[in-house]
């Protein structure tokens, strides 16, 4: 997938298996959302800490300090101005108390957002599909279901870069013809006339994946995901400093 | 599951990601908007209620366990759910199904009908979310007419793409049929 999120490097976060950094990402951002100042106090500290060893640069974080900002001026407004029960809120004020729950509730988006961010730049998307679609893997064994969902979420992935390219195809192929539409309703006419081939395309695409599927075999239910990188001993380190530093988030929730 | 519905599913599902990333790739000229909500309802339309939804649930689950597909950043994990619009995500899983129950394969005003019920379930499940957020993430009483007026501009955006999607869907659906 051609992507502009992932940074190419050797820093240990970018070799560690996906399947951790999945697993790591999910169990540190579940805690995040409960744990206290002290703890976002931490997280924040340790964010900055990995970011450092990743060795990506700090604009990749440009975007999300932009949604940060919309989302501090709409919290901020919501949470922070408070005015009688009437339509009247010129005749409001500003609230301490609201204004520290949002500066709270935005600490705690901005280092989760922040993680997210550092694990997208750290892992190349494909691998980030695969370490999802591997979690999934233990629920085969409770229903036939599971095993058709991973599939779904493997194909998914493959999906992605093809059609890509069709896309790719189609806008270059409408730039080519010049005279881009100008007025609204043009360009909602337009975008009609690219969904309609792009759809007929995407839909015989699944159509050949799932007849190739059916000829080698394929039985509903079967299907187990892979792994890209082999486990290694620094991968079992790393877990055990993931699962620790959930296990503080945990002692300090205030 | 029916294989190759299952790859039509994971088809939707690639399109939703590729969607949530489109504004950053494809000008503005010729995606002026987030064509998110308009595959919401194709979804429906061509794959039926069942599938349909289950791509969006695949979408959903690849975003939140940090697949950098959502439409802003930071594209993906689990703060989303922090996010006031987070619920509008939840809605188009529910929206794809109702699209799909209400639409009959070829009928024109079924695809209207099963649009516009998908828009209004997608509304109540978004604004619910808003409200809920207002309320008891933020301690912040609000009342539910405050909540609408929120919604109400997205709202007619919506209906715009609701009806790009029943033409191009019934479109599609009589093409592959």
């Amino acid at each position: 997938m051609k992507s502009t999120l992932y940074w190419p490097g050797t820093s240990i976060l970018h070799v560690l298996d996906p399947r951790l950094k999945v697993g790591g990402m999910v169990w540190l951002s579940f805690l995040l959302t409960i744990t206290g100042w002290e703890g976002l106090l931490t997280a924040t500290l340790g964010l900055a800490a990995i970011t450092l060893l990743s060795r990506i640069p700090l604009r990749l974080f440009r975007s999300v300090l932009i949604i940060l900002l919309w989302l501090a001026l709409f919290y901020t407004l919501v949470g922070g101005w408070e005015w009688p029960g009437t339509w009247r809120f010129w005749e409001g004020h500003w609230s301490l108390a609201g204004l520290a729950e949002v500066g709270l509730l935005l600490w705690r988006i901005a280092v989760l957002f922040g993680l997210t961010r550092l694990f997208a730049a750290v892992t190349p998307p494909l691998e980030q599909g695969l370490g999802i679609a591997y979690f999934v893997n233990p629920f085969t064994r409770i229903t036939p279901l599971a095993a058709d969902f991973a599939l779904l979420l493997t194909l998914t992935l493959r999906f992605i870069p093809l059609l890509l390219e069709e896309i790719n195809m189609i806008s270059k192929a409408r730039a080519a013809k010049g005279a881009l539409p100008a007025s609204w309703m043009e360009k909602i006419r337009e975008l009609a006339n690219l969904l309609t081939p792009l759809l007929l395309l995407s839909l015989r695409r699944a159509e050949e994946v799932g007849d190739n599927l059916l000829a080698r075999g394929y039985v509903s239910g079967r299907y187990r995901t892979l792994g890209t990188r082999e486990w290694g001993s620094r991968d079992n380190w790393v877990a055990l400093i993931m699962f620790l530093a959930g296990v503080g988030l945990i002692l300090l929730r205030g | 599951m029916n294989t190759r519905n299952l790859a039509m599913t994971a088809v939707f599902a690639a399109l939703m990601c590729l969607a949530g990333m489109a504004l950053r790739w494809i000008s503005p000229a010729l995606v002026p908007f987030s064509i998110l909500p308009l595959l919401v309802y194709l979804s429906g339309i061509i794959l039926g209620a069942r599938y349909g939804a289950l791509a969006m649930f695949v979408y959903l689950i690849l975003g939140l366990l940090g697949l950098p597909v959502l439409a802003s950043a930071p594209f993906g994990g689990l703060g989303y759910v922090l996010k006031p619009t987070f619920g509008f995500l939840i809605g188009y899983i529910a929206a794809a199904y109702v699209t799909g129950l209400i639409y009959k394969p070829g009928s024109l005003w079924r695809a209207g009908l099963g649009v516009l019920a998908g828009i209004i379930v997608m509304y109540l499940i978004g604004l619910a979310y808003l409200y809920g957020i207002l309320n008891w993430g933020l301690h912040k009483p609000s009342g539910i007419a405050a909540v609408l007026t929120i919604g109400f501009f997205p709202f007619i955006f919506d209906i715009i793409k609701g009806a790009i999607a029943v033409i191009v869907g019934n479109e599609v659906v009589k093409r592959v049929k």
